[in-house]
């Protein structure tokens, strides 16, 4: 029975009217389902009785996705099937996930599982926060900094069962259909994900810059001759902005992962090149980038390279700090929501997205942490607190301006 | 200078597993990295090097894989690197490790002074510095944070828990160096590719002045690890209230029970 699982929204629940994005919301009630069985029958009754529903996984998105709007929430951080939360299907290589088991449980999971295998296998889609579940990063289409080379969530996953909100389990195969199902307030139940075999060796290559404009030649020139060999990939470009910097730094001392050394006052901009492959394909591609980082004259000292996943965690780590410094800031100013913008273009020369949003900026007298891919460019624009009396209408029409 | 720095490859940190039915470590050379200390002891011998002429010489003993963070220490300065890569070199304990690296040190001349990491992120005995100082009958230091020379004096700042210690002590030395205090530095893209070009050098058995495989490995190492469990905690908490004196006096006599 649906009342089973109900819980009436009380002052205890208040943090599920909130995820990273900051705003908050209002709802009546909240249910964790921690089986099909329950799921199935919490849909049915809500479908009855028309009341609105909202999916929350880790709470972790900053698009606001989570937040409720009235009626009840249905929470999946504890939907794992009793415990039993993965199934490995060794010969298609494909890990079948409940979707409340959050990346780093799945992480854990695969390398105990792999821990003595010869060869061992991984989820490539990471949006850096470990503790998003696999259910949110997939319904709201996370955009992985690896999905450069290993695709998107629509490429990395084989196939999702949802509970419809009819409360009939389906399968999907197809992301645009399930978008579809999930916008009617369908909810993922399991996941198939595409595992891909764990790289020889990972290399963080990162480049500081000491003005934007080389930075964005470092970029146009990237996008232009990117090194490509069969033994190596570059599966992640990203770009980070002086205020992005500034409030990654800030996280420093409150978060012992930000272990990278300080960075030079005058260091305006960072790009972080992450490759994957053997010894061979990645020194090859290494090269290259040397050659690039002279012809920008980049000085030497603003090299730098980390070998292995965990040394290369360290920047991923830096990166993910950013928007964590940002989001800690609008809640101790008790702002009524994060402001931000995010654009994809396909550009050949990402230097014209990225100019773009840098003039409006200076132009608007606006701070903003710009940070993302740089090679295609897909980045975020995080307005900083003290921006706040930008609107919904001028961010909107800000976003015009750069598409 | 001539500056030798021991390094170890270890699991990374966030990837350390026990293996409950063995009691031991679980290793894989998929999840390895460079000791973090020994990070620390690179640092220390790389800021001699900024200041003064001076060699560094990165050893360490393992498998073939180790060689990897040999290249890292190339990687961030170091000038020469030796692999202790033996069959008889396995399984050795502190004594049998510290045994080897004398040997080795021996056998490549002697050094002004030789830098360890404070702990091993694996063994975590701590152990292995002082016992390499007293092979060779070099002094010994711990938490050195920097170093310098004035004639054959070695002018050391040492970082005590609430002071800070200066002191001369002549050449050679043993020191560890100071945890948390030495930020590393990171390996550029052209010396990181440089050190792939450097050879590394393996040494054996055969390479040392002592051959008797007594001394090495298993068979040289006192130590048995009979077995490794996670100690049941069988006592429940109790929570005392009442003002500091009565509770230092319940204290008191809890111990006395």
């Amino acid at each position: 029975m649906f009342e089973d699982f109900r819980i009436a929204l009380t002052e205890k629940y208040d943090a599920y009217l909130s995820d990273e994005s900051k705003k908050r919301g209002h709802a009546d009630s909240i249910c964790f389902p921690k089986n099909k069985q329950e799921l199935i029958e919490i849909q049915k009754f809500l479908e009855r009785s028309k009341v609105k529903r909202t999916i929350q996984g880790g709470l972790t998105g900053i698009g606001g996705l989570a937040v409720p709007d009235g009626g009840c929430i249905i929470n999946l951080s504890f939907f794992k099937e009793n415990g039993k939360m993965i199934d490995l299907d060794e010969g298609k290589k494909l890990a079948c996930v409940y979707s409340g088991v959050t990346l780093k449980e799945l992480k854990e999971a695969l390398f105990q599982k792999y821990i003595k295998a010869k060869t061992a296998y991984f989820w490539a889609m990471d949006p850096t926060e470990e503790t998003a579940t696999i259910g949110g990063i997939i319904a709201t289409d996370a955009f992985g900094i690896s999905s450069l080379h290993y695709g998107d969530v629509s490429q990395q996953v084989e196939k999702v069962e949802i509970v419809s909100v009819e409360g009939e389990i389906k399968v999907f195969t197809e992301y645009r259909q399930l978008q579809k199902q999930l916008y009617n307030g369908a909810v993922i139940t399991r996941a198939w994900l595409n595992l891909a075999p764990v790289p020889e060796e990972v290399w963080n290559i990162s480049f500081l810059f000491y003005d934007d404009q080389t930075a964005f030649t470092f970029l146009d020139t990237l996008k232009k001759r990117i090194p490509k060999n069969t033994e190596a990939n570059i599966v992640a470009v990203e770009y980070m902005n002086d205020d992005a910097l500034v409030n990654g730094n800030s996280m420093r001392g409150f978060s012992d992962k930000i272990t990278i050394p300080e960075f030079e006052e005058s260091i305006k901009a960072l790009i972080f090149v992450e490759i994957h492959g053997n010894k061979k394909g990645i020194e090859d591609i290494a090269e290259t980038l040397l050659v690039l980082s002279d012809e920008c004259n980049i000085p030497e000292k603003n090299t730098w390279v980390f070998v292995g996943q965990t040394e290369a965690h360290r920047m991923r780590n830096f990166r993910h700090a950013v928007p964590e410094a940002i989001n800690q800031k609008i809640g101790e100013t008790h702002l009524a929501c994060k402001k931000y913008l995010h654009i994809k273009r396909n550009l050949e020369k990402p230097s014209e997205l990225l100019n773009s949003l840098k003039k409006i900026l200076v132009r608007e007298k606006i701070d903003g942490a710009v940070y993302g891919n740089g090679l295609i460019p897909y980045v975020y624009c995080d307005f900083l607190p003290g921006n706040q009396f930008l609107t919904e209408e001028k961010i909107n029409k800000l976003k015009k301006e750069l598409l | 200078m001539k500056i030798c720095v021991c390094i170890k490859q270890v699991p990374s940190s966030d990837k350390l597993r026990m293996d409950e039915k063995e009691g031991t470590l679980m290793r894989s050379e998929r999840n390895v990295c460079i000791n973090p200390s020994d990070v620390e002891a690179l640092e220390l011998a790389l800021r001699i090097k900024d200041k003064m002429k001076a060699s560094i010489t990165v050893i360490t003993m393992g498998p073939q894989s180790a060689e990897n963070v040999l290249r890292y220490g190339l990687a961030m300065g170091a000038d020469d690197a030796y692999l202790l890569n033996d069959n008889a070199f396995s399984g050795s304990d502190v004594l049998a490790t510290s045994f080897t690296l004398a040997e080795t040190i021996k056998m490549l001349g002697g050094f002004d002074l030789v830098i360890c990491g404070k702990r091993t992120l694996d063994g975590d005995t701590g152990l292995v510095p002082m016992a390499l100082a007293a092979q060779l009958e070099y002094s010994f230091y711990a938490d050195i944070k920097s170093i310098s020379l004035n004639g054959v004096y070695l002018c050391m700042v040492q970082n005590n828990e609430d002071e800070i210690l200066k002191f001369e002590t002549p050449i050679p030395s043993v020191v560890t160096a100071a945890e948390d205090v030495l930020t590393p530095r990171i390996a550029s893209l052209k010396s990181k590719l440089m050190s792939t070009r450097k050879k590394i050098q393996y040494l054996v058995l055969e390479n040392m002045k002592v051959k008797d495989r007594i001394h090495y490995g298993l068979k040289g190492s006192p130590t048995r690890v009979v077995e490794i469990y996670i100690p049941k905690i069988k006592s429940k908490e109790r929570i005392q209230t009442g003002t500091s004196r009565e509770l230092a006096d319940k204290i008191v006599s809890f111990i006395k029970k």
